[in-house]
């Protein structure tokens, strides 16, 4: 089988997806990869990928952006080369694993092409109705759109999905992920780069896609300061080009602390800056020798999931460690909100993950592996509550237990609401009311269920997933498409009258959704 | 129900950290403020031109691979106006 994967997202993401690939691979699929070219490096040392296209922004646009008129006919004929190109390779799969509007048109494109030579193609993520709407085509995109991405259209910074992004990932493939998945390049320049460090050393990555989401040099410098004192082991920084100013700072930061560099340049160096210095492939190789990686939320994380290396993750609540955060086993994650933790803590942690002391830990989480069993106990009860839910709604788990009043109110004028659409759509069906006048009630019906929900967050995912299930249902008759929104109100209703009725039933309830 | 063949560029999908795009421009071509704020202006002056052909989609739905391409390019417009205006905000 031949499959195209997209992965048009930023070097994390594509780190993210090597599992997948390394697990398409074990089923004998020819896998190829459709990347931007400023991030293909990140698809280069996967073994899992047997040829990568390039979805070449620069080329394509140009033309339109030189001359809006005169340009427009030649970037539509770059871009119908690339399509060409993707269509000449008779895929029998594409998995879009991107989720973005351009995505969904290029899985769409390919999908008519195919369509057109007589050769359909199967397809999973994003894609097109031949109307132009959005098509979700499998369960996994779906509980994507509906649970993973709306909290970037919404800015929500409340993490409720708790599968991890390359599990998500390989679930949208159709793939079983196997721990021997989460693995690096196994090309000679990576060994030749981890047989190159000679001893042993704590990585730091000072960077991140976004300042927020990582220390600054300051905090930095006094973080590497204490690690060298403390551990007697030496720092390796690590980062991009556009880091190097920043590794200059934190460099005199250490020194500002007290720790002499003791620069001669090389190995000896107490803290030597590789910064701007390394590629994607010797990234491999360098973090896989080191003893520790401590990093804010950054691809680097993903690289040391791959090749095993524990991390200490510093994860500013803007993203959610659940979906990107570090997958090896023995990695941990200290949250933050506002302020970064202090310097002693993150030391403190970082002893304690060498063995080196048996300080009390203070991280958040405490990752036992790339396949670990879904946490649903926390400490923070609301967001457990609306994990459970939606492992009720999409994994059939029990439902979770609510009494609280005022989230009782709710359901009970949600449930209210649902009759009111109910009986519109038996109107519709029987062709009993002004069909326009319904179809006004019926919008307004989204518009209270969503403000009920802004009522109680605690529903979203509930909400999120039948609004999600409507958009799936795509174009079609229209008495097909009420018998659907009825068919699809019976499964809500039975969620919503399972929370209602958990008083009396004590839980235990099954979902079969 | 809305009237599903509606046609706009950049449908805001849940597009999720996870699919931010790169913006090639930022890196390789606009470095300085001003050379970002003509780069805008060159991506506003593209999306118009092909909004003007929205009327050729409507004429010819999506069957036709002529109006296809011409979405893909103006979401890839759209996602690198999005990508500019963004990393200028967040600076």
């Amino acid at each position: 089988m031949k499959i195209l994967v997209l992965q048009l997202a930023r070097l994390g993401d594509i780190f993210q997806t090597w599992p997948t690939l390394h697990a398409l691979q074990r089923q004998s699929a020819e896998v190829h990869v459709l990347v931007r070219p400023r991030f293909r490096a990140a698809a280069e040392g996967c073994d899992g990928i047997r040829k990568i296209h390039e979805f070449a922004t620069d080329v394509i646009l140009s033309p339109v952006l030189n001359d809006a008129r005169l340009g427009l006919q030649p970037s539509l004929e770059a871009l119908d080369a690339l399509m060409h190109s993707l269509d000449s390779e008779k895929y029998d799969r594409i998995i879009n694993l991107s989720f973005s509007p351009l995505s969904s048109w290029i899985t769409f494109e390919l999908e008519m092409r195919a369509f057109q030579r007589e050769k359909p193609l199967g397809t999973a993520g994003y894609t097109r109705h031949i109307d132009g709407a959005l098509a979700i085509p499998d369960d996994a995109s779906a509980f994507f759109f509906a649970q993973v991405g709306y909290r970037a259209q919404t800015g929500s910074t409340e993490p409720i999905n708790r599968l991890s992004i390359p599990r998500l990932f390989a679930t949208i493939a159709g793939v079983d992920p196997i721990e021997a998945d989460w693995h690096g390049p196994s090309s000679p320049r990576a060994l030749r780069a981890e047989l190159g460090v000679p001893q042993e050393f704590i990585a730091v990555h000072i960077g991140a896609s976004d300042e927020a989401k990582t220390l600054d040099a300051h905090h930095w410098g006094e973080v590497v300061a204490r690690l060298v004192r403390r551990t007697g082991k030496p720092v390796l920084l690590l980062g991009a080009t556009g880091e190097v100013e920043k590794s200059e700072r934190i460099l005199a930061a250490v020194e500002t602390n007290g720790v002499s560099l003791n620069n001669d340049g090389g190995w000896n160096t107490r803290v030597l800056s590789l910064v701007g210095k390394t590629d994607v492939t010797e990234l491999f190789g360098i973090i896989k020798k080191s003893t520790l990686l401590v990093a804010g939320d950054s691809a680097l994380v993903q690289i040391a999931s791959l090749v095993g290396t524990k991390v200490l993750n510093l994860s500013s609540r803007t993203v959610s460690h659940w979906e990107t955060g570090p997958a090896s086993t023995g990695s941990r994650i200290i949250l933050y909100g506002g302020a970064a933790p202090a310097a002693e803590v993150i030391v403190r942690e970082a002893e304690s993950m060498l063995g080196a002391t048996t300080h009390a830990s203070v991280a958040d989480r405490f990752v036992t592996g790339p396949i670990e069993d879904i946490v649903e106990q926390t400490n923070d009860e609301h967001a457990d509550f609306m994990w459970q839910l939606i492992s009720a709604i999409y994994m059939g788990t029990p439902i979770p237990k609510n009494v609280e009043k005022r989230l009782q109110n709710i359901l009970e004028q949600w449930c209210e609401v649902q009759s009111i659409e109910n009986h519109q759509l038996n109107s519709l069906q029987q062709n009993t009311g002004d069909a326009r006048q319904i179809a006004l009630i019926l919008d307004r019906v989204v518009e209270i269920t969503r403000l009920l929900v802004e009522a109680e967050p605690r529903l979203g995912p509930i909400e999120r997933w039948w609004s999600t299930e409507r958009i799936r249902l795509g174009p079609q008759p229209q008495a097909d498409l009420i018998g659907k929104y009825q068919e699809l109100n019976g499964r809500l209703e039975t969620v919503l009258s399972s929370l209602r009725e958990i008083e009396v039933r004590n839980d235990g309830q099954q979902l079969d959704i | 129900m809305k009237n599903r063949s509606e046609v706009t560029l950049a449908v805001p999908l849940n597009t999720g950290e996870h699919a931010m795009p790169d913006s090639f421009v930022v890196s390789e071509e606009a470095k300085t403020e001003t050379e970002k704020r003509m780069l805008l202006f060159r991506l506003s002056d593209a999306a118009m031109r092909i909004r003007e052909e929205a009327d050729l989609i409507r004429r010819t739905g999506f069957t036709d691979q002529a109006s296809r391409l011409m979405r893909i390019l103006g979401e890839a417009v759209e996602e690198q106006h999005a990508a500019l205006k963004s990393d200028r905000q967040s600076k």
